[in-house]
This record gives C-alpha cells, sequence and structure tokens, in this order.
C-alpha cells in the first residue's frame, strides 16, 4: 500500500532521514519508535508531504503520492502533527469539523466514538489539554482516511485515554486502512501495533512485528537501557533500567 | 438565546441602516428630505448619499481586510496597515500628488496605488521567503511600513509646496468629509475585486485555526492560498486608502468586537466583520460630523479616541467572562 524508495531529508548538522526503502502493507498500525531525535517525526511528516525538501519516492496505492495534488492527497491522507494549538477559541465539535463540512449525526456519532460528545460545546480553552487531543485525533480521523499519520497521539493522555485511543487507531487501520504512528511508550507500541520502525539516528535500523524489534541489542544501542519483559493474554508490560546505571 | 448567523446578520444590518440614517441626517445644514429644492436636492445626491456610500464601501474594505489578517497571520493583533500595504499605497498617493504625476485619467491614481499596493505585497513575499512563518510576515510588513512612511516623510520634507505636509498629515489621518461620487468609484473596484478572492480561500482561512502545517495536509497549497489572500488584502487596503486616506484601528477592531461579543469561529469572524466595521465606522464620521466646528475632525483620529476605550471595555468583558 505505502512504498518508500531512498528516502532521504538533509538537515543543519546531519541528515534527519537517511535513504529509507521500506514497503507496508495495509490495515496495519505501525508504531514508529527511536529515542529523542531519531528521526520519527522527520520521516512522518516527510510521508505526509510537509518536508519540501524531502527527496526520494513515495508510492500510496501505486500513486506517485508527493506529486499528488494537495486536494487530491487530502482525500487519502489524515495528520496529526506533534504539537498543535488551535488558534482561535472555537467549540469542541466545530474543531472536529473543521473545514470538513461532515453532516450533524455523523458528527456526533463520530464525536461519540472519540468520547467528545459531551464536551462537544465546550470551548478549546475550557477543556484539558488531553481532551483537547482526543479532538484534534477525532478530527484527523472524521474522514476516515486511508493513510493516517499520527505524530505522538497518545502524548498528554491519561492512561485509560491512552488505552482506548491505541485500540480507536488498531480499529481505523482495521477498518480504513494503515496507520502510522510515532510512540514513545514502548510497551503500548509493542501491545497494540502490528508492526514497528525503529528509528535512530536518521536511519531506519529494523521493520518487523514488535517482538523482532524491541530485542535486547537494539534496545541497549538505540535507547541505552536493558529490559525486562512481562507477557500476559491481554497485554505487555516492561522494566526498563539504563544501561549506564547497570555499569555503575 | 443564542443568535443564529442569519439572525446576527440581519440584527446588524438592520442597526446598520439606521445608523445610515442617523448620519445621512447630522450634515451641517438641515434639509427638507421629503420636498428638497434645487440646491438640497445636490447635498442630498451629491455630498450626502455618497459618503454614506463610501463610508459602508471603505468600512467594508476594513473589516474584510483586517479580518483576512489576523485570520492569516493567526495572530490577534495583525491589521492591514501591518503588511505595509497601506504604507505603499499612501506612498505611492503622495508622490504622485505632491510632485505633479498625476494620470491623465481620474481612475490613474487608484490604478497607481494598487501598483504601490502589490509592490508592497510583493516586497514583503520575498522579505519573508516562501515558507514565511506569521512571525516573519508580520516583521517584514512592519519593516515595510515604517520605511514608507520614512520615505513619506523624506519626500514631503523636500516637497515645492509648503504646506505638503500639512496636507499630507490630514490626509493621513483619514476622512470621510467632502468625498463625492468619484471617491466611491475609486473605492468600490478594489472591493469588487477582492470579495470573489476572500470567498475563495474562505475555507483555508477557517482551517487556519490549526497550524500551516496541518492546513497543508488539509487540501490547501498553502503558498498559493496565502498570495491570493494577500493580494485581497492589497485590493481592500488600497481601495480604501485611495478613496478616503488612512483610516487606522477599524480594521483591528471589527474582528475583535466579533470575537468578544461571543463569536469566536473564524466563518463568523471572517463575515461578520465588515458589517460590524460598518457599525463603528458609521458611528466614528456621525460623532465626527457633531463635534465639527470650523474644519471636520478626521474620522481617524475619532476612530483611534472612541475605538480604543472600546477595545479595552471589551477585552475587561472578556476577562470578566473568563474569570
Amino acid at each position: 500500500m505505502l512504498e518508500l524508495n531512498d528516502l532521504y531529508l538533509a538537515g543543519i548538522s546531519r541528515p534527519r532521514i537517511r535513504h529509507i526503502n521500506l514497503a507496508l502493507a495495509s490495515n496495519q498500525l505501525v508504531g514508529v519508535i527511536g529515542a529523542n531525535g531519531a528521526g520519527k517525526s522527520s520521516l512522518l511528516r516527510g510521508i505526509a508531504a510537509v518536508e519540501p525538501q524531502l527527496t526520494g519516492q513515495v508510492q500510496f496505492k501505486q500513486k506517485d503520492w508527493l506529486g499528488l495534488s494537495h486536494r487530491k492527497r487530502q482525500q487519502y491522507l489524515g495528520y496529526l502533527p506533534q504539537t498543535e494549538t488551535p488558534e482561535w477559541d472555537i467549540r469542541i465539535d466545530e474543531l472536529v469539523n473543521l473545514a470538513a463540512q461532515c453532516a450533524r449525526p455523523r458528527l456526533d456519532e463520530h464525536l461519540r466514538t472519540y468520547e467528545l460528545l459531551e464536551l462537544k460545546e465546550r470551548r478549546v480553552s475550557q477543556v484539558s489539554g488531553g481532551e483537547r487531543q482526543r479532538a484534534l485525533l477525532a478530527r484527523a480521523t472524521l474522514l476516515k482516511p486511508q493513510l493516517l499519520i499520527c505524530d505522538e497521539p497518545v502524548s498528554g493522555l491519561d492512561v485509560a485515554h491512552q488505552l482506548t485511543i491505541m485500540q480507536q487507531l488498531r480499529n481505523h487501520a482495521r477498518n480504513h486502512g494503515l496507520v502510522l504512528a510515532a510512540i514513545h511508550d514502548l510497551a503500548l507500541a509493542a501491545r497494540f501495533c502490528d508492526r514497528l520502525l525503529l528509528m535512530h539516528n536518521g536511519d531506519l535500523v529494523q521493520s518487523g512485528e514488535p517482538f523482532e524489534v524491541l530485542t535486547e541489542k537494539n534496545l541497549a544501542d538505540c535507547f541505552g537501557v536493558q529490559a525486562e519483559w512481562f507477557c500476559r493474554d491481554h497485554g505487555v508490560g516492561w522494566i526498563p533500567t539504563p544501561l549506564q546505571a547497570i555499569k555503575d | 438565546m443564542k443568535l443564529s448567523q442569519r439572525q446576527c446578520y440581519l440584527i446588524l444590518l438592520g442597526i446598520a441602516i439606521l445608523l445610515s440614517v442617523v448620519q445621512l441626517t447630522v450634515g451641517g445644514s438641515s434639509l427638507k428630505w421629503w420636498a428638497p429644492n434645487a440646491l438640497e436636492s445636490d447635498i442630498i445626491w451629491d455630498i450626502r448619499v455618497p459618503r454614506t456610500v463610501l463610508t459602508w464601501s471603505i468600512a467594508i474594505a476594513l473589516g474584510l481586510a483586517g479580518a483576512v489578517m489576523q485570520l492569516l497571520l493567526r495572530n490577534p493583533l495583525a491589521e492591514p496597515g501591518i503588511t505595509g500595504v497601506s504604507g505603499c499605497a499612501a506612498l505611492v498617493t503622495i508622490t504622485c500628488l505632491y510632485f505633479g504625476w498625476l494620470p491623465a485619467f481620474s481612475f490613474g491614481l487608484p490604478a497607481l496605488a494598487l501598483v504601490g499596493g502589490l509592490f508592497g505585497v510583493s516586497l514583503l513575499m520575498v522579505l519573508a521567503g516562501q515558507r514565511a512563518s506569521p512571525t516573519r510576515l508580520i516583521l517584514a510588513g512592519v519593516a515595510i511600513a515604517t520605511m514608507s512612511s520614512a520615505v513619506m516623510g523624506l519626500l514631503l520634507y523636500l516637497a515645492p509646496n509648503p504646506f505638503a505636509f500639512q496636507e499630507w498629515a490630514f490626509w493621513h489621518m483619514g476622512s470621510l468629509a467632502n468625498k463625492s461620487w468619484h471617491s466611491v468609484m475609486l473605492a468600490l473596484p478594489g472591493v469588487v475585486l477582492a470579495l470573489p478572492l476572500v470567498w475563495f480561500g474562505r475555507r483555508f482561512l477557517y482551517a487556519l485555526t490549526l497550524s500551516e502545517e496541518t492546513v497543508a495536509t488539509m487540501g490547501f497549497n498553502v503558498a498559493r492560498y496565502r498570495n491570493l489572500m494577500l493580494l485581497a488584502v492589497a485590493l481592500l487596503t488600497t481601495a480604501s486608502v485611495v478613496a478616503a486616506g488612512v483610516i487606522g484601528f477599524v480594521g483591528l477592531l471589527a474582528p475583535h468586537a466579533v470575537r468578544l461579543i461571543g463569536f469566536n469561529h473564524p466563518k463568523y469572524v471572517l463575515w461578520l466583520s465588515p458589517i460590524t466595521a460598518i457599525l463603528l465606522l458609521l458611528s466614528f464620521d456621525t460623532i465626527a460630523q457633531l463635534m465639527s466646528t470650523a474644519r471636520e475632525l478626521p474620522v481617524g483620529v475619532i476612530a483611534a479616541l472612541v475605538g480604543a476605550p472600546l477595545l479595552i471595555v471589551l477585552l475587561v468583558r472578556e476577562r470578566t467572562r473568563d474569570a
């Protein structure tokens, strides 16, 4: 469904992403993981076509993705950036429906899915940061995009809403297409993602199923930690320890 | 009771018509409106009515330009003057007037002022760069406005006409006095040309509630739409500058007034600002006429004197409501 060929993005002191080649199938939730500055956001921004200096090729459903017009691309794409602050103090339902012109029953149904129906008449300034984040994600998914790109969609959310949002992202992937999400919490990534992309210093170190990617070596090389993992029927947990602390 | 956008329009339009009637009747001489003689008829149709029509035209231009600038730059402090467009248009107008380079036909001057305005916009885009952030646009605009003001001062200082500076100062304050249908015809083309542009870019302006990065993924070519909107602002600002000089504050105050009475969505801000600007400018001009003694006060002065405290009252009200 999505193919990246020799994707490269120059940076000031070093390349932000380096010669990335990758093919991703549809109906998957793909987690992009890596330490700070690894190139996760740059990769997602590049795929979302908001990085004009990006070189290489992106094919989406056999189409030249970067060559599509903005309007054509918007028919497939939903995007949630890492930081987003609505400038004007509008209502939550207006924010979710911004520039989408969705009919009221469908909008209400969507707001219910994201547990925003009761907040719909509140203004952006009257909701918490987590509620605002949910509203922004609801906006990105309103038109059921076939390619959904979310940069840290669960940052700032309480644990219950983290789980709900991750489940919704997985449902979106199952029902509508491909979801790419940068995720810092490796336990959440391991539990919900079908596939993980491990980034380090602008390189794609490994792509594969969570158990293939979250190896002892990768965690040590890319995150500087050693981890003890716990697996249960309904999820996974881990206890990370910094390598420096172990050496000391 | 919550009012819909349509009800709001109708109410504001009703008030605007009432204020227009007041503006029409407050002139220097009292007129027999129902049975005017030839002189009174001339006063009504050649002075009073054009003044009211001009007030509406200028107010629509200022209100719409102010709203577009605030939505485009995602900044509630933005106003048409901040782009430097009005400064450049005024500079060209002043240069032509005081150095005798008047065009042969009457619409040559606004055309030249428009060239000045467009030059200002082009300079703004060059200085701010291809992928300009709103902050860079504002800084570039302030630099252009300051430069054009300085060059205007220099030209007037060197002008052969000894009263040039006084005339310029009066014109620069903005006035609706002694205007005719000619002034209306100077203002209208810019407004008529800009309206379809703003209509075309309205969804882009609504979407700019979010960052430009997000808006780029919502189906909008940000650079192209931004340039179109700047062109619309240039047309609107030039229209008002050429016809009535530089009337400040209305473009800033109108969108704030709409927002502070509870209409925060960009849709309301964009389309209620022109009509709010009409109410403001009609009120300011009526006050200017009522306060006038030998020489009528420039409406720009009244706009600043009345507008600034009004903005403070609205801000205090907003703070009280939030508390």
